[in-house]
Order: structure tokens, then sequence, then C-alpha cells
């Protein structure tokens, strides 16, 4: 019983396609401003140093300097003060101390001073003459060890050491789940902190003008919540700061945390000239948010039946230089696959000496699934049953309770299970020696958080699209699709334009894979009130009570007018219709991932080959098929970088050695497969399309498929991440 | 009456109980008669970083979320990914 | 700062003056000297290849080659790939297969793959992921980008075969 749609599951061109493939998109970076000037920034080469003395003196002499800055030039605010974006409280002192150092470093890369010069050259050639001097710290660098008495303390002021928060779920009765098992395998995985990657580094432009508005352009995940975090950090009224969102180079929860925005404000200040900062990609590694390295303990217990009858997880992530590690989240989906009534989550929210940590695509499930997608695979081979029917037999449900306390409502769990067993990747053999298949699955919520839209009817029939969600991906194109099938029009018919915080309602992030779920409901719902505005002038023009809307034709008493005809004749029937919903919605559907990979790991040398690859995912509905898949495959591919490869390679003074494209090395098209997509379609209830939001889910299993594609090539459990040639070979 | 269910963690506060039945027509009027029982707790469960969850949803209207008398209510992170 | 050098140049076969000094590289005089954007700088060190124009006959990552040494060259970015208002065939086949989410690394693919259908008019899919390796993309896992090529390079010889057979 699907819904037939005109436009929703089909395939338009982008509408900022033809600006993107030929240079003219404007980027961060590409902005150049009348009397523009360039910024550097001064980072810490120490992982955790007192500062303290900081002379700026021949810096600000070098001719073709304009401004220095460094945390001295925040206005004094009280040291208590809670942010709060809507999502999670941050302690201003945190959010200011990560942007510019005051009193210490805490990792090698903390930003300390920043210079405004003519050209980007002379601020580099200013910022190398700060002189800062340190009072170097032993630093420490990982979760046990920061977790372990006598390690060296952050931040002197919190309760439990480099401890920083601790979460726990509870549910049923352990020792009796565990009393059932008839089989309990434990094991204990680490994993090492990885960059989100985005090629586009971070940037910033400010101008901070003579009336006190502050001006900004950047590459940002969510426009308000880089106004409201440059409002707090420089202690101004929201409404001083405007922001506006220029094209976004990819950021996958990396860009939504400010890092440049109020330097190149307060350099601005100073300076009185708009002034641009750009990253450069040593100072993406070093100076923003990766996300955690961890440890994570799972046991599970299961009966003869292959039924789990106890689950329990004890997971330490690296929160980097300040609280906010993502082990809430990593806590909250460690299980979150499957039904299980005996459950024990505790979970460590640790500050170390790397940078602080930022959102990376489904933050923290990642590190948690890896532990038990593997813990089941090792079961299901001792049961001696196939690993996704061990998975089906314990799988979430409708009604399901999650160890933090909710029931699902509809969940595709069981459906994207059974995609993966019907696809035929998973039944084709495996093309030969020291090859494995490993499959694995994993969750991600999704969010909700309020979005923006206004429509207005053009004469000529089309519809423009005012929204301020950021668009790293196509979303221009997944919401014009949502207004015309609403408005019975072609996606072309719907002209989007992504504006400034000062032109539309206020609209969360591009982050949490709502875009399309939140902003698309707030174009729904505006479409809906232009469709009801459009009848009631049609109701006029012939003066009935009723029209009737349907296909984009309005119709009454055997009279009709398409959509174009009567937005030709508003003029004269009372004039343009335009209309604005802003929506902050329940109903958020969450999401369900499958990977089915097989790899070959050479004997000699430990690298491993990566085959093929199958993704499959609950999208609820698709509303761009292509941008669908675009997603998964993005996924998969972070993923696979993730699980085999990619690392932040510190040395013992917590330098990372590794901070360029080609140390990290992120996986390239050669040592990818084509990345096979099945787009699972459980509707989420609470969206009128059924859309849930796939951005992030997809991430979750490549690390436990891949770990478990290893063992069944090589024999071998391994219990790091990545699982380099060192790892495999065990050296 | 509804179910107002109580984080792990914040169970030190309420004697080690994992869930409490209270009357009342909205999750504030809840909060109310539970801080009644156990004063002190509203700080601990009104808080930024959780949400509140009635009948399993996230609710965007915090305390002013209507309950119904079967209505489940949990504090739970607030998160929304990357 | 140090003395302005003067460079004669073709770009996007439009004859091109500009000044720069002597540090500076090929891709900094491109965007911020001669005002094209389109060419975009992902890591500035030559491992990213989203700063990848053709020089003369090659194609080479313009962060590496200083501004300096394109004196005399004529150099295609991706504001050249199009002819006037149609699209090359990689644009609109980029396009067409969804193969860019950002968009950011799409400049660099462009030009790279508009080298290699160049010298390789039918690519198989390995000589396409070799050819393209040192550029990276984040966002799409590559599948749309290889594909794209592939589809791009079946229209251009077919364009190519039916334009001979009239
Ligand atoms: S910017 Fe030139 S290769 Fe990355
Ligand atoms: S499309 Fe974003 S990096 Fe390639």
């Amino acid at each position: 019983m699907s819904t037939t749609y005109n436009v929703i599951g089909t395939r338009p061109v982008r509408h900022d396609g033809a600006d993107k493939v030929t240079g003219r998109a404007l980027y961060g970076a590409d902005l150049q401003l009348a009397r523009m000037i360039q910024g550097a920034i001064l980072r810490s080469p120490h992982a955790h140093a007192r500062i303290l003395r900081i002379d700026t003196s021949k810096a600000e002499a070098l001719p073709g300097v304009y401004a220095v800055v460094t945390a001295a030039d925040f206005p004094p605010a009280p040291a208590d003060k809670i942010v709060d974006f809507g999502e999670g409280d941050t302690p201003l002192s945190s959010l200011r101390g990560n942007i510019l150092a005051s009193g210490k470093v805490l990792y090698s890369g903390h930003a300390v001073a920043a210079v405004a010069a003519v050209n980007a050259h002379v601020a580099a050639e200013a910022a190398a003459l700060i002189e800062v001097d340190y009072e170097p710290l032993p630093c420490v660098l990982t979760a046990p060890e920061a977790m372990a008495p006598g390690a060296p303390i952050l931040h002197e002021e919190f309760a439990n050491g480099n401890v920083a928060d601790q979460i726990r779920y509870e549910m049923g009765d352990l020792a009796a789940g565990f009393a059932q098992a008839t089989l309990i395998v434990e094991r204990e995985l680490d994993t090492a902190t990885v960059h989100q990657g985005y090629i586009e580094p971070q940037n910033a432009t400010a101008f901070w003008s003579s009336d006190g508005r502050i001006h900004i352009w950047c590459s940002t995940q969510g426009s308000f919540v880089a106004r409201d975090a440059t409002a707090a950090v420089l202690d101004v009224p929201v409404s001083q700061v405007k922001v506006t969102p220029m094209e976004i180079g990819g950021g996958f929860g990396g860009k939504i945390n400010v890092y440049l925005e109020p330097v190149a404000a307060l350099l601005s200040k100073k300076a009185g000239r708009p002034v641009k900062l750009v990253m450069s990609r040593r100072d993406v590694f070093t100076g923003t948010g990766p996300t955690p390295g961890s440890r994570v303990r799972v046991k599970i217990g299961v009966n003869d039946a292959g039924k789990i009858t106890a689950a329990q997880s004890w997971l330490a992530y690296e929160a980097g230089a300040y609280p906010g590690a993502m082990v809430v989240p990593g806590a909250m989906t460690v299980f979150a696959c499957y039904d299980i009534e005996n459950v024990l989550i505790e979970g460590f929210d640790v500050v170390v000496n790397k940078p602080s940590t930022a959102a990376y695509r489904a933050p923290g499930a990642p590190n948690s699934a890896l532990a038990t997608e593997t813990v089941l695979d090792e079961i299901a081979e001792k049961l001696g049953i196939d690993p996704l029917e061990l998975r089906l037999r314990n799988a979430a449900k409708e009604g399901t309770r999650r160890a933090d306390g909710p029931r699902y409502k509809r969940i595709g769990c069981v459906e994207v299970l059974e995609a993966m067993k019907a696809s035929p990747h998973y039944n084709a053999p495996l093309p030969g020696p020291h090859c494995g298949r490993g499959v694995a699955i994993g969750f991600w919520f999704n969010a909700g958080l309020p979005s923006s839209a206004t429509l207005s009817v053009n004469a000529d029939g089309t519809v423009n699209l005012i929204e301020g969600s950021t668009d790293i991906g196509g979303s221009r194109t997944s919401l014009s699709m949502q207004a015309a099938e609403v408005l019975g029009l072609r996606a072309e018919d719907i002209h989007p334009t992504v504006v400034d915080t000062d032109s539309v309602g206020y609209t969360g992030v591009t982050g949490g894979s709502r875009t399309t779920f939140s902003t698309g409901l707030a174009v729904h719902d505006a479409a809906q009130m232009v469709v009801e505005q459009m009848k009631a002038r049609a109701a006029r023009l012939w003066a009935v009570e009723a029209v009737e809307f349907a296909n984009g034709v309005f119709s009454a008493n055997g009279q009709s007018l398409t959509f174009a005809e009567l937005a030709a004749q508003l003029g004269s029937t009372g004039g343009p219709v335009s209309c604005s919903a802003t929506v902050n919605p329940k109903g958020v559907g969450g999401s369900i991932a499958g990977l089915i990979i097989d790899v070959k790991v050479d004997p000699e040398t430990g690298k491993t080959d990566v085959l093929r690859v199958t993704s499959v995912q609950d999208a609820g509905k698709a509303i761009h098929p292509a941008y669908v898949e675009g997603q998964m495959q993005g996924g998969t591919a972070q993923g696979i970088g993730w699980a085999l490869n990619e690392e932040y390679f510190m040395d013992n003074s917590g330098d990372m050695r590794n901070g360029s494209y080609l140390d990290y090395r992120m996986p390239t098209a050669l040592d990818l497969p084509m990345i096979e997509t099945v787009i699972v379609e459980v509707p989420n209830p609470g969206h009128p399309f059924g859309v849930r939001g796939v951005g992030e889910a997809n991430i979750v299993p490549p690390l436990a498929a891949c770990a478990n594609a290893i063992y069944r090539a090589t024999g071998k459990r391994l219990n790091r991440v990545p699982m380099n040639p060192a790892t495999i070979l065990g050296l | 009456m509804a179910t107002v269910f109580f984080p792990s963690l914040v169970r030190q506060q309420t004697g080690g109980l994992a869930k409490i039945e209270v009357a009342g027509a909205t999750v504030g009027e809840l909060m109310i008669a539970i801080e009644a029982r156990f004063p002190g707790i509203s700080q601990h469960l009104l808080r930024p970083n959780l949400a509140i969850s009635v009948d399993d949803e996230v609710t965007p209207l915090g305390v002013l979320e209507p309950v119904r008398p079967d209505s489940e209510v949990h504090f739970i992170a607030a998160i929304s990914g990357g | 700062m140090s003395a302005k050098v003067q460079v004669q140049t073709t770009i996007n076969n439009e004859p091109v003056e500009f000044l720069c000094e002597p540090r500076q590289s090929l891709l900094e005089c491109l965007r911020d000297v001669v005002g094209l954007t389109g060419t975009k700088e992902g890591c500035g060190d030559g491992n990213c290849g989203s700063c990848t124009v053709k020089l003369g006959d090659r194609i080479v990552t313009s962060c590496l080659v200083l501004g300096v040494e394109a004196n005399g060259e004529s150099i295609t970015t991706v504001e050249g790939l199009a002819h006037g208002n149609t699209l090359h065939p990689l644009q609109k086949a980029f396009l067409e297969h969804a193969a860019l989410q950002c968009g950011i690394c799409t400049p660099g693919f462009l030009i790279a793959a508009d080298a290699l259908l160049q010298k390789h008019p039918q690519p198989t899919e390995e000589q396409t992921r070799f050819w393209l390796a040192n550029n990276l993309c984040r966002c799409t896992g590559y599948d749309k980008i290889i594909r794209a090529v592939q589809a791009a390079a079946t229209e251009i010889t077919t364009t190519k075969s039916n334009g001979a057979a009239q």
C-alpha cells in the first residue's frame, strides 16, 4: 500500500549543480571583500603547558600587520556562564578556552594568538614573531591513562580528575540474565582518534562595523548556531551578529563548532577592516575536532536458542581537551539494535591532551557498535548460527525498550537484516583464499530541532523557497522536491535559496540527519499553507465555497486552473502569496544501517583489500534516491577508512606526526570498489512523506563489518582499530 | 497516573527508586509532585543537556508537554548528531 | 614583502597578465590575484588534488607550482571547461550521476578526468580509479564519480563517432 508520488523518489539534477561544476559557487574561502585583510593563528607546540607570558610587540611592529589578539581580548564574562545551543550545554569558559587558550594550553595545536595583516604570508610571518613562554607539563593521551591514579590533570577545577562526566543505563536484572546464558563472550576493543576529513578547511571572514554589528561569512553546518556561539563568546546580543553561510565543503559534524568566527571578529574590531581566516590542513587536523578515541568492553550472554539474555558494556571515550566525548550517544547506541531485557551500560567522558573532539556522523556509535557487533559475530560462530540470523532473533522492533528508557516507534531493524540476507552479495561465494565476509548493523537516532522555510509564489507559476539549512549534499533539491510534491509542481519549478540569519526564521544545524526531515517538514507545512491560500483565491475568483486541489490543478464546479494559471492571477485576486512555517517537530524516526563487506588480507604484508561492499539502510522514504545512495556510499567509505587505516599518530609528547593528507591517508578512489546500495523504506509515521534521515547510521557498521571480515579471512580477532597491516601482523 | 522514570545516576536522590507514578496534566505538574517527594531532584532532571521524552518521543515543549494517565516520562540525553 | 613579478599567461583561452610575489603559488595567484576562485585549496601541499589545473599539456596541483612558473604557459581551470553556456560532457555527467555532494572536490576531479579522457578515451574502471587517486573526495565514496566519468567517456566517444559518420 505504498503511496504514489510525482516528484518524491525521482532524481532531478540539483539546483546548485551548474554553479558547482563550473566553479561559480562561492565557498567560504572564495569570499573577497573590499579592504579585506587576512589572518593567521599561532598554535601551541606543547600538548600541555602553562602559558607564562605572551609578548606580541614584535608581531605588532611588523609592517603590514593590522591587529593581534589573544584570549585577553575577550570581553570579561562570568566564568561559569552556561551556553545552550539547543543540544547540550557548554560552559562559556570551555567554548572560549578552545578558541584562544588562556592560562594553559591543553593540546598541541591549541590556538594561542591571532594576527591580521595585509596578506596571509605577512600574517604568518607576524604570528611567528609572537613570543610565548611556556612551562611544559606532563601530558596524558588516552582515556585509560587519564583515568589512572596520578595522571596529569587537565582541569584542576574538575571534581573527578580527568573524568568529566559519567553515564549509566540499567534495565532488568543483569546477574539473573547472565545466569540464564549458556554462552558468554566478552571483548575489549580500542579505537584511535580519527578526523572527519572534510576537504574544505575551516574558514571565517568577519567585519565588525562601526555601528556595532558583526557580519560573519563562513562555511558552517549551522548558521544560527555559529551566530549564537559567536555572540556568546563575544558577549554581545545575538541580534548584533549576522551569519551569511557560504557554500560548505563537507562537515560530517565537524563544522558545527566555531573556531575562527569570534577570532576574525575580534581582529576586525581592532583593524577596522574585514578579516579572513582560513585554516591550513595541519591546522584542521591539530586544531579542530576529531572524533574520540575509545576503549569499549562488551559482554553478551545468550541461551542455546541464540536469544540474548544479558548484555553489559563499559565505555571510556577521549573527549580531548574539553568535556563532551560523545560517550553518551556511544552508550545509548551500544545495544540499540537489539531487544535485550537485562542491560548495564557505564560510560566515562575523559579529558586528554588531544584536540577537543567534535561530532562525526553518528558520533560515538561506531566505536561502541564495533564491540557489540564483533562479540555477536563470535557468538554466531560459536553457536553455529548465521550471523544475520542471530541478529534477527534479537532485533529491536516497535515497542522494544532501549536501555536509556524510551521504547521504539516503528523501526526498520528486521527489514534491514532481511534485505541484507536477501542481497545478491550475501548469497554470492567468496572469490578465493585469504578472503572473508563480514556483516554488522548500526543505529542512529536522527534529530528534530527547529527549522524554518518561506515559499513565495511567482506570477509565472514557479515558487521561491527561502531556507536556512546550509546545503552540504543536495538538500536544496530534497527540500524543493517536498515543496513540489505538495504544490503539484516539478522540482525545477522551485527556486531554493539558503539565506543569512537575518533573513529566515531560526533553523538548526545541517546535522543529525535532520534537514530532509525537519526542514522538509517546514517546507511541507509552508506549501500546504500556500495551497490553502491559493484555494481561497480560486474560490474568490469563481465565487464558490470549496475548491479542490489535486495534481497541481485547482477545480470547483467544473472549472479548473492549473497552479501556474492561478499564480498569474494572484495580483488581481488579492495580491501575492507568500507563506512561512517554523517547526520544532516530534516524530523523529531513527535509522538502521547494515553493511556486508568482502576483504582479502595478504598474509605476508597484512594489507587488506576491499573486494565488495553492500550498504543497506532504512531511509523511511527516499526523497531523492541518488542522494540517499550518496550518503550511504560516503558514510561507508569513511567507516572503511576508519576501520582499516586512519588514525592520529601521536608521539609521546602529544605531537601529531601524521598531520597531512599524505600521512593520514584517507581512502582514495583506488582503495575502494563500487559501493552497492540497498535502500530499505520503512516509512517514519512522524513525517508526512515518511522521511527518517540517512546521513549518519551508515558509518556505524563498517568498523565491525571490517573486523568480522578480517577475522573470517585470517582467523584473527583484532582488538584495535585501525586494523592496519601492523595490527593484523601483530607488530 | 503517569510513570516517571529516573535516570540511573539520579537514583541516588530517590533512594534507588527507578520509577514513580504521579498525577498531573503536564510534565511540569508531575515535576512539582516529584520535587515535593524528593526535594532538590528537579535540578538533576531539568537540565539543558537532558531532553524530556513523553510516550517515547522527545518533546520540544519540555515541562509544558501534556501527559495522559498512562504516559511514560523519561529524561534522556539531548543529542542530535553530526 | 618582496617585489612583484609580472607574469604573462593564457588562462582558459584568454590572455591574462598579473603581478605576483615570487613566493605566491599558482593556486594563490589564480584565486586571490586573478579572481578565479573555482579552483579550490584543500591542503596546500599537493595531497588532495582539489587545486588541480591544466598547465600546458599536463595536469598539476597548482598549490605546488609557483605563479611565476606559469609565465608563458597556458592554463585551464574549471571555469574554462564549459563552452559558453554549454556544459562539458563531464560536467553534465557529474550532475546527472549525482557525482558531487559538497562539491569542493569537483573542480579538481573535472580537470583531472578531462585529462584522463584525452589520454584514454574509454578508460576501464581500474584506469579511472588509478588516474583519479590523487584527487580526494570525502563525501561520495567515489562510486558516483567513477560512474560519471565513464558515462562521460561513452558520451564523448559516441558524439565523436556520430559526428564522423555524418
Ligand atoms: S590544495 Fe593542492 S593538492 Fe591540496
Ligand atoms: S563532494 Fe565533498 S569532497 Fe567530494
